[in-house]
């Protein structure tokens, strides 16, 4: 049974991901003049609830510490394939987390993997936004798919990844766009979108290549490791 | 006073019934150093995490276990971690966060101790500890040694009363091991705190300890004094001996050959060598004439010449060869050049961070130099054994992960089996690799890269962490596989092991092989990098590399006794 | 040693500072004010990674600026002195000067986040962060950890494999596979060695009672000043860009009166005065 506390907490988890969208809209729709700044903030407020969740959650170390490694890798991985900057293992990677460790977990798996990896790319007014961004996609991973991981098609997955990775990139288009062209139109909201296409469908196409070649391997891998040590997972 | 007492304590984990732990029971006086040893299996880990609460594993616990004449259970989390201390085997994994300072701060931090006595209390230690000069360091740029002296310092830093060590330096090269037991004892001597250390590497541990415990199958076969320990592996567990230091080993033989002389000898009251220089003065004793002596070192001198190795022609052969990771680095090998013959075993030693893993790594193809060649002749092949067997595996069961090698064929199949049997652990098939025991998982990655039929096999340290029965048998099986045609080359710190087993032995240092020759006289050149048997015997007997050289030295006095009496 | 320069700072002063000077920076499309920011952060961008890094910094800058600009002021019909027609295009003065003060603006706030990553390392920042969120700060640090050991053990995989299945594949799409592989090993094996951290943090009392936070970094008297100091000056620009907001307009015609000349001083310290704090460092050790 759920308790209260739970219940209050995963309502404000809800509005502060619906929060993000809502004020890029509000923004939009009312041409406000500090939307780049207003956003920003949201966003950033945005990722605080969970965080503070999980600070007052007092996990066991053996159940964080699955989303340690895989932000560690989702981090090492984005480092690795640092080049090409449109090919990013984080989403197929907190996508995974998210079907393994629920939505929590996929939330901080891909908000972590997005803060510690920038350490390394650089820090910059992206940063809430991917860490937001990235921890949406665990997250929605881990309503669709946690619990779920035998029954729950390839396909789906892989579905899920191509949709996922294309909203990612809106998302953070959507702070340039929003944020720093005026007045919007539907021209020049389009020019400004246009030119992240080739990163976003790149990027897209390389999570649903990802996901295809791990999804299946890891969750058999990550599944015997639950067992074997009994990580309990969904907080 | 005791210090730590268990009473008829059992332990059996839920999914077996057969007990790990059995009706042991033990008591560790307030401030000694203690030492648990026993063969790998024989139930050590559990016995010591059941005496940390927070690790204790799942499953029965019959019995009493006190600290301070209360129960380990009843501690508070706060409590057990600032009283008892735990050290584990693995550097690497023990690590919690990126930097040496707060490392050392995270238990303190745990315990929610403020942070000006936090600041304190990590100085001091690390002065203590001479961690000074890394304190600022990221704990991803240190040594094996330095990790694990790391880990030693963060957990004395709560200043615990008592020290538990699972073998904390079986995965340390043999300098780095000695440096950390010496810590142990200034830690022991100087800060009085009780030590309880399981260990199969005994020779450096054995003479510091006041109380040895000896364990197998569960079993507490004995506890006492280090001198009864001797006299009781001596008089009753015979098959354990080769657990010994050289040294007692060579007070054994002395023993014995005593015992032959005199009938009065006894055992209770003769006390054993555990030192180096104890088993020296020990040797001398061994015989008073000085003929005798003489024609016994003649003779045996003449039988080990017949070891040497011989002439074979080349299979491997590196020249020249250069090396960096990365653009502006110095270079870890600087024109590095070696000759390995063909169905030897050969060894490469060297220091901590010499180059001998990337020196591996080229010979394998792995890595491409900088400049130079590696050459291999035509139709062999390489096979790369990493130091740690589990980069082998991805399957869910041993077997599984040899037919990925095999093929699919039922013809496969068998031969993977086979594989398997030939390698001891055909009971092993359907587990998980990573769910062996070292030893185990050794084998299995071992017998996974057979498959590939490599006729030159690389092995970086391949005895790290072995116990002394599972070296044996390993190197068994390499003489298997030399006799098999095959070329092995070998990394290793291990020097007793090489020089029982390997045919050549190159040293690596600054870059480049600084010596290189047939293992024994390459060991016999050697004053401070050679092996304990040397050590003991260097000026008093010939050519006595290994314990059997010894072993052959008193046959040979025995001999020349009989010949002069005569 | 005095601690006088900035970048010794104690953590909490350098993050209030950046946050300040970010948030002023992104609250104004003043173009003076714009301008000034970004001529504030490149100083210090360029005191603290080089004029090379950032001459290359600059250079992804220019497609995003075009972007920017362009998307603004090719569908805008605002301006009124046009400056050509093609069609549907209409490209007026006032609508480039917008859209250039626009990109200016984001360009500006990612020089300070340059800058910030530059002085405020890793350190700096879980320290900082261990007070308020002490578990998160923590889970940090531990990734930190992790990425290079991850680095070490693929590594050795990958030389390991190799040798047991062939070389990398040159088709792109195997090599993909064999990196799958590769990578499935990797995240098997270090989730597996992962307990063991895990086992070894409960040894040393995690959870057991609520953390402390164990930091490095203590406040000072320079610290002292300095934030008096900064507060002060933050003080008088915000008010300064709420009332020189009327000061400029950029349609129907683009129009812009000179602010008050000592609040725009005092705007120009606070964006300055890291660089300056530095250089009088810098210069002082060499001498």
């Amino acid at each position: 049974m759920k308790t209260l506390r739970t219940r209050i907490a995963d309502i404000i988890e809800m509005c502060a991901l619906v929060a993000v969208p809502a004020t890029l809209l509000w923004c939009a729709v009312r041409s406000y003049e500090h939307t780049a700044l207003l956003t920003l903030i949201v966003a950033l407020g945005s990722v605080l609830p969970f965080f503070l969740r999980f600070e007052s959650a007092k996990p066991r170390p053996r159940d964080f510490m699955p989303i340690v490694v895989l932000a560690a890798l989702a981090a090492a991985g984005r480092i690795v394939f640092g080049p090409l900057p449109n090919v990013m293992p984080v989403t197929a990677i907190v996508i995974v987390a998210g079907a393994c460790f629920g939505k929590e977990g996929g939330f901080l798996t891909g908000a972590l993997a997005a803060l510690t990896s920038n350490m390394f790319f650089g820090q910059g007014p992206w940063t809430p936004w991917q860490m937001y961004a990235w921890g949406l996609v665990g997250f929605v991973a881990g309503v669709l798919f946690f619990g779920r991981t035998q029954s729950v098609s390839l396909v789906a997955v892989l579905a899920y990844g191509l949709l996922s990775s294309l909203c990612y990139g809106i998302l953070l288009d959507s702070w340039h766009v929003v944020g720093f062209i005026s007045p919007l139109n539907w021209k020049s909201a389009l020019a400004g979108y246009a030119a992240g296409i080739p990163f976003n469908v790149g990027h897209a196409l390389s999570t649903v290549v990802f996901l295809a070649l791990i999804y299946k391997p890891w969750i058999k891998k990550i599944d015997r490791i639950k067992l074997k040590f009994g990580i309990t997972s969904q907080s | 006073m005791p210090h730590l007492t268990c009473e008829k304590l059992s332990f059996s984990y839920p999914e077996s019934p057969a007990k790990t732990i059995k009706e042991i029971s033990f008591k560790v006086p307030a401030g000694s150093f203690c030492t648990l040893c026993g063969p790998t299996g024989s139930g050590k880990s559990t016995l010591l995490r059941m005496l940390k609460p927070e690790l204790c594993p799942n499953g029965t616990l019959t019995g009493k276990r006190t600290i301070f004449e209360r129960d380990i259970a009843s501690f508070a989390p706060e409590e057990s971690a600032s009283l008892i201390g735990y050290v584990m085997q693995n550097p690497v994994a023990q690590i919690v966060t990126d930097s040496v300072w707060h490392e050392l701060a995270f238990g303190l931090e745990n315990l929610g101790v403020p942070t000006q006595e936090i600041r304190r209390r990590v100085a001091e230690t690390a002065q203590y500890f001479g961690i000074q000069s890394w304190f600022n360091k990221k704990t991803s740029e240190l040594s094996g040694g330095q990790k694990q002296t790391l880990n030693l310092a963060s957990i004395m830093v709560m200043q615990p009363k008592i020290l538990v060590l699972d073998e904390p330096t079986s995965q340390l090269d043999p300098i780095a091991a000695k440096d950390f037991i010496t810590l142990l004892n200034r830690i022991h001597n100087e800060l009085g705190c009780t030590i309880i250390l399981a260990e199969h590497r005994l020779d450096d541990v054995l003479p510091l300890s006041d109380v040895v415990l000896f364990l197998r199958e569960g079993h507490l076969d004995f506890q006492g004094e280090r001198q009864e320990f001797a006299r009781y592996v001596y008089s009753q567990a015979f098959e354990y001996r080769h657990y010994l230091p050289v040294a007692t080993r060579i007070s054994f033989m002395a023993h014995d050959r005593v015992g032959k002389m005199h009938e009065e000898n006894d055992v209770a009251l003769t006390r054993f060598a555990f030192t180096v220089n104890e088993a020296r003065k020990n040797i001398e004793t061994l015989a008073t004439d000085i003929s005798v002596k003489q024609e016994a070192r003649f003779m045996s001198a003449q039988e080990t010449h017949a070891h040497y190795g011989t002439d074979s022609p080349r299979v491997l052969e590196a020249k020249d060869l250069w090396f960096r990771y990365k653009k502006d680095a110095e270079p870890v090998l600087q024109g590095l050049s070696l000759r390995v013959q063909k169905q030897t075993i050969h060894a490469i030693v060297g220091g901590n961070a010499s180059g001998k893993t990337t020196l591996l790594h080229l010979l394998a193809d792995g890595l491409k130099p900088l400049r130079g060649s590696v050459k291999i002749s035509k139709g062999e092949r390489r096979g790369l054994l990493s130091q740690n067997p589990q980069t082998m595996f991805i399957k869910d069961t041993v077997i599984e992960d040899l037919l990925e090698v095999a093929g699919n064929s039922a013809q496969a199949h068998t031969e993977a089996l086979e594989q398997l049997k030939a390698f001891g652990i055909e009971h092993c098939s359907l587990s998980h690799p990573y769910d062996l025991s070292g030893g185990e998982m050794q084998k299995a990655a071992l017998a996974k890269l057979m498959l590939i039929n490599p006729s030159i096999v690389l092995l970086d340290e391949p005895t790290k962490g072995l116990d002394a029965r599972a070296k044996q048998e390993f190197g068994t099986l390499l003489l298997r596989l030399k006799a098999q045609n095959k070329t092995i080359v070998m990394v290793s710190h291990d020097l007793d092991f090489v020089a029982q087993y390997c045919d050549e032995c190159s040293l690596i240092f600054n870059g480049g092989i600084t010596s290189s020759g047939p293992s024994r006289s390459f060991f016999e050149h050697n004053t401070f990098y050679t092996t304990n048997a040397y050590r003991a015997t260097r000026g008093l007997v010939e050519h006595c590399v290994v314990f059997e050289d010894y072993m052959r030295y008193i046959k040979a006095l025995d001999k020349s006794e009989g010949k002069i009496e005569r | 040693m005095r601690r006088s320069l900035f970048s010794l700072a104690h953590p909490a002063v350098i993050f209030l500072y950046f946050c300040a000077v970010i948030v002023l920076c992104m609250s104004t499309l003043n173009p003076a004010f714009v301008l000034l920011s970004y001529v504030g952060a490149s100083a210090l961008a360029i005191f603290t990674s080089g004029l090379r890094r950032y001459g290359k910094t600059c250079l992804v800058f220019i497609p995003v600026f075009l972007v920017i600009t362009l998307a603004n002021a090719l569908f805008n019909h605002l301006g009124e002195t046009f400056l050509f027609h093609a069609g549907p295009l209409r490209l007026s003065l006032e609508a480039l000067i917008y859209g250039a003060t626009s990109a200016l603006m984001l360009l500006s706030v990612i020089l300070w986040f340059l800058s910030y990553q530059n002085i405020m390392t890793t350190d700096k920042f879980l320290c900082l962060f261990g007070r308020i969120m002490p578990a998160t700060s923590l889970i940090m640090s531990m990734i930190f950890r992790y990425i290079p050991l991850l680095a070490n053990r693929g590594h050795e995989i990958l030389m390991s494999q190799k040798n047991l299945m062939g070389d990398v594949p040159r088709k792109k799409l195997q090599s993909l596979s064999y990196g799958a592989r590769l990578s499935s090993i990797l995240m098997g094996w270090s989730l597996e060695q992962s307990i063991e951290t895990a086992d070894s943090m409960r040894a040393r009392g995690f959870g057991s009672h609520k953390r402390t936070t164990y930091t490095p970094f203590s406040f000072g008297g320079f610290d002292v000043v300095a934030l008096m100091l900064l507060a002060f000056l933050t003080i008088i620009s915000l008010y300064n860009l709420i009332v020189a907001r009327a000061d400029f307009m950029f349609y129907p015609y683009f129009s812009l009166s000179l602010p008050h000349a000592l609040v725009t001083t005092s705007y120009a310290l606070l964006l300055l005065f890291p660089f300056l704090v530095e250089l009088k460092g810098a210069l002082s050790c060499r001498i």
